[in-house]
């Protein structure tokens, strides 16, 4: 084990760092046989990357690859709110919090053989400040008022005020080669060469990038903080499932990430030269009802369709079991999730009765409830790009048909369906968010934000929610998500269907494999096979990476 | 001849013009931009007006038309937006991939459709006829994507005897030059059979139809009553002949490549412009997309004006110069 391994975690949040709390690093995976270096690792990715300059790319395919070139000063512990090391050992607060000091490594150099300095963290925050950039997380940087190198190894952010983020925020930006970039203007360092040739300063250097064909990254020999087992990472582009499916079966992949569908899952459950790795994701799907239509308005047809919703069948039958019944929009990633919020349960009779309560009753005998000459009969729209979605729409037109309620699928295309649903012009929508770091419900339930499309505007839970993203204690915080959360699954704004695992296959000879939250590619570094199991005979070319030539 | 191929050059601007302007507005009317991919809550909206201002589509559409032709008539294909690089540079990467994929599946198409057609035209109802007949309505009615899964299936996974993506293995690099060559070629036999099979089929239906139509002609006759071989007969005075319709296909079968290949890069992973086209438009890359709209176009172009050509060269009666073809 690397000895930046054996530190422990460290909290970002302010609050809990000054009454001296921490946390665990990452558990390591079970492992058979001795570290040995060498191998190489074959990973098939759905699409090619979109850069590998970080300030730019907003893929996250990209940041899996170019996350092992490039380190951030502190790593992210699978909760996100704690911290390993990366290029720095630690951090501190100062003693009014409103600053934090990085303590970077000894040691590391770029690439190149240059030296990293705390100049290259401070001339990163530049670039990713340019409006020529583009850089999406620039809102995160809104409260770093200053970033000064306090000398070669040490550099301090300066905050407008005390907030949950500020370790995050300053490490969101991925320091960048001050001696390669110094003179390039913002507007083309897009376009330099390093953008595909990156000259980074983490454990993985970069060989080779084929467009639409393959990455090569190799183990960084030279790396302070210890080199990593495996020799080389290639990543195969491959854009087509089942083609990706055969390949990691014959063996000519290594490693499925993400794997989709979920039906591969017992296919390579029962394969003896695979093992799987399945844990909770990042995102959820959910069934967003309009409360501006007139069914919807009355929250008593939400919450009776809620009922009538079978979601355990839902994770069973499609999702292979690899998932969980959706409670809440703050998924279980997320420190402010609250897990004693317990989901609605599968009750179509109470659904049944919640309807007739309702006045929605069926007086002609068509099997369809009607209420002052309306039928319930809605459109269920849904990205015909997403063969699930479509699949949960028809599921669900048979569950709803059991309490009286008529379903008509509507599969568009999915710019037309984005574009309809931020235009509020759906009845009910079957979609998904792929949630963040931070806890965050303003942008999807706060009243005039774009995405709150299901028109929430519970006067309480608009109070909550500006007042929990401000508050710096975390139980109080905590105890205001949890709140503003209940109101909205009373509200039944959503009916949360389920939040998907993330699941990926790999081979069984790679050993230390520890999958979790925070990506596939949590410790990768220590990855290795045993020598008797190694594979392919890659040798390490021992020159240092030289832009825009050949090593 | 040089006239004539100025002539259809100089015919080809408009064509180019409107099919590329065509295009350009079309995309701009689906819903969405390039930016719709950065549309998700934890983004502030400040950011993504930000990103249309740079990427100059907060401007009316006309003017971001305007912009573009002129750039295009500069031999300026623009910038992508998904890949952040030169558009030249895309193209430089995948069109010779789309090309050598194409250029072997044309290869398969015409010598093995020509091949079978005249064997089934010499044996004409054999049980080799009546077997390559359904063989070939089989090929033809077949999606060449379903086509392509079931070769990786049976070729990859069952058997393991040729690669089932990409151009190249994993250790290519450190493979013989001559374990190389043959590397390349493991890997670009699947993609271009199930490219090429479908419309070898059918010119094996055409060069059958065609060789039995020529093999009934007087001058065949003549050509046997003077004692020239069978083969001779065949090969040098009916087949010539039999190829004009079929040389009518080739014309027609390049864009079909093109088109065709869309699939089938996708499916074997392969890196070339059919693949880059689908990714582009649902990514609402418009530069990248109108880029291989235009090149797509040459190459529809410049196949029918190889037909026209070919014509002239294996039937003397069709004269291209004069305007005849």
């Amino acid at each position: 084990m690397h000895a930046y391994r054996r530190l422990a975690g460290m909290t970002a949040v302010a609050i809990a760092l000054a009454c001296g709390g921490g946390g665990e690093a990452g558990e390591q995976a079970g492992a058979e046989g001795v570290p040995a270096d060498g191998d190489m690792l074959v990973v098939g990715i759905g699409s090619d990357l979109d850069t590998m300059f970080p300030p730019t790319s907003e893929s996250a395919g990209s940041s899996d690859v170019f996350g092992n070139v490039y380190w951030t000063l502190m790593r992210s512990e699978p909760d996100f709110i704690h911290f390993r090391p990366g290029l720095a050992d630690s951090f501190s607060f100062n003693e009014d919090s409103l600053q934090v000091t990085f303590y970077i490594h000894p040691g590391i150099t770029w690439h190149d053989g240059e030296p990293f300095t705390a100049d290259d963290v401070v001339f990163a925050i530049g670039v990713c400040r340019a409006p020529e950039i583009n850089y999406s997380a620039v809102s995160w940087l809104d409260h770093i008022t200053n970033v000064e190198a306090v000398d070669s190894l040490t550099v301090r952010f300066t905050y407008d005020e005390r907030y949950m983020y500020q370790v995050v925020d300053a490490v969101v930006c991925y320091p960048l080669p001050e001696h390669i970039l110094g003179d390039v203007p913002f507007a083309e360092m897009a376009n330099h060469p390093i953008a595909r040739e990156p000259v980074g300063n983490g454990p993985f250097r970069f060989v080779s990038w084929s467009a639409g064909q393959e990455v090569v990254l190799e183990a960084n020999p030279d790396f302070v903080l210890g080199r990593p087992h495996l020799n080389r990472i290639t990543y195969r582009i491959i854009p087509d499932a089942t083609n990706l499916a055969t390949q990691i079966q014959n063996g000519e992949v290594d490693l499925f990430p993400r794997v989709t569908p979920p039906s591969l899952y017992p296919q390579f459950e029962s394969d003896p030269d695979l093992v799987m790795h399945s844990y909770p994701g990042r995102s959820y799907t959910y069934l967003a009802w309009n409360t501006q239509d007139p069914i919807f308005q009355d929250k008593r047809v939400r919450q009776a369709l809620t009922l009538a919703s079978d979601r355990q069948a839902l994770v069973d039958a499609l999702l292979y079991g690899q998932g969980q019944v959706g409670t809440q929009p703050l998924i279980s990633t997320i420190w402010a999730h609250d897990p004693t919020i317990q989901p609605w349960p599968f009750d179509p009779d109470s659904a049944r009765a919640l309807l007739e309560a309702a006045g929605w009753v069926d007086t002609d005998g068509d099997g369809v409830r009607e209420k002052d000459g309306r039928r319930l009969s809605f459109t269920m729209k849904t990205n015909n790009d997403n063969r699930m979605r479509v699949d949960i729409v028809t599921v669900l037109q048979q569950q709803y048909q059991a309490v009286g309620a008529e379903v008509k699928p509507v599969t568009l295309e999915f710019n037309t369906f984005i574009e309809q649903l931020l235009a509020k012009d759906f009845q009910a929508a079957v979609a998904g968010w792929v949630v963040g770091i931070k806890a965050e419900l303003a942008p999807t339930f706060g009243e005039g934000e774009s995405f709150n499309f299901v028109s929430a505007d519970d006067p309480e839970l608009q109070r909550l929610l500006p007042e929990a993203e401000v508050t710096r204690d975390m139980e109080a915080a905590k105890a205001l998500w949890s709140r503003a959360q209940r109101i909205i699954v009373d509200e039944a704004y959503y009916t949360f269907l389920f939040q998907l695992n993330d699941m990926h296959a790999i081979d069984s000879r790679f050993q230390n494999v520890d999958m979790n939250a925070y990506g596939w590619g949590f410790n990768i570094e220590e990855w290795y096979v045993p020598e008797g199991r190694q594979k392919y005979n890659v040798p390490l070319n021992p020159a240092p990476v030289v832009l825009g030539g050949d090593r | 001849m040089i006239g004539y191929i100025l002539k259809r050059t100089l015919q080809a601007i408009p064509i180019l013009l409107g099919a590329s302007t065509l295009i350009f507005f079309l995309m701009h009317a689906a819903p969405g931009d390039p930016t719709s991919i950065y549309i998700r809550p934890d983004i502030d909206p400040i950011v993504i007006e930000q990103m249309r201002k740079n990427l100059g589509l907060d401007q009316p559409v006309h003017i971001q038309y305007v912009r573009w032709l002129s750039s295009f008539a500069r031999g300026d294909f623009g910038f992508s937006f998904s890949q952040k690089r030169p558009i030249i540079d895309i193209i430089k990467d995948t069109l010779p991939n789309t090309l050598l994929l194409s250029s072997v599946a044309l290869v398969i198409i015409f010598a093995l459709g020509v091949l079978v057609g005249t064997i089934q035209a010499v044996r004409q109802y054999s049980w080799v006829d009546n077997v390559a007949t359904v063989g070939a309505f089989f090929f033809y009615s077949m999606p060449s994507f379903w086509f392509g899964l079931m070769l990786i299936l049976l070729l990859s996974y069952k058997f393991q005897l040729l690669p089932a993506s990409q151009m190249t293995s994993v250790n290519f690099e450190f493979l013989p030059a001559s374990d190389q060559w043959v590397d390349r070629l493991k890997h670009l036999l699947m993609p271009a059979m199930a490219l090429g099979i479908g419309s070898a089929a059918s010119v094996a239906r055409y060069m059958r139809s065609g060789m039995l139509e020529q093999i009934r002609q007087d001058y065949v006759r003549t050509a046997r009553a003077k004692g020239l071989s069978e083969r001779v007969v065949i090969f040098k005075h009916a087949m010539r002949n039999a190829l004009i319709p079929v040389i009518t296909l080739l014309g027609l079968t390049l864009p079909f490549l093109v088109g065709g290949a869309v699939l089938i890069e996708t499916i074997f992973a392969w890196p070339g412009m059919g693949r880059l086209i689908v990714t582009a438009i649902f990514q609402r890359d418009y530069p990248v997309v109108l880029a291989i709209a235009f090149v797509s176009s040459i190459m529809v172009i410049l196949g029918s004006l190889i037909a026209d050509i070919l014509y002239s060269v294996v039937d003397p009666r069709v004269r291209v110069d004069e305007g005849e073809a």
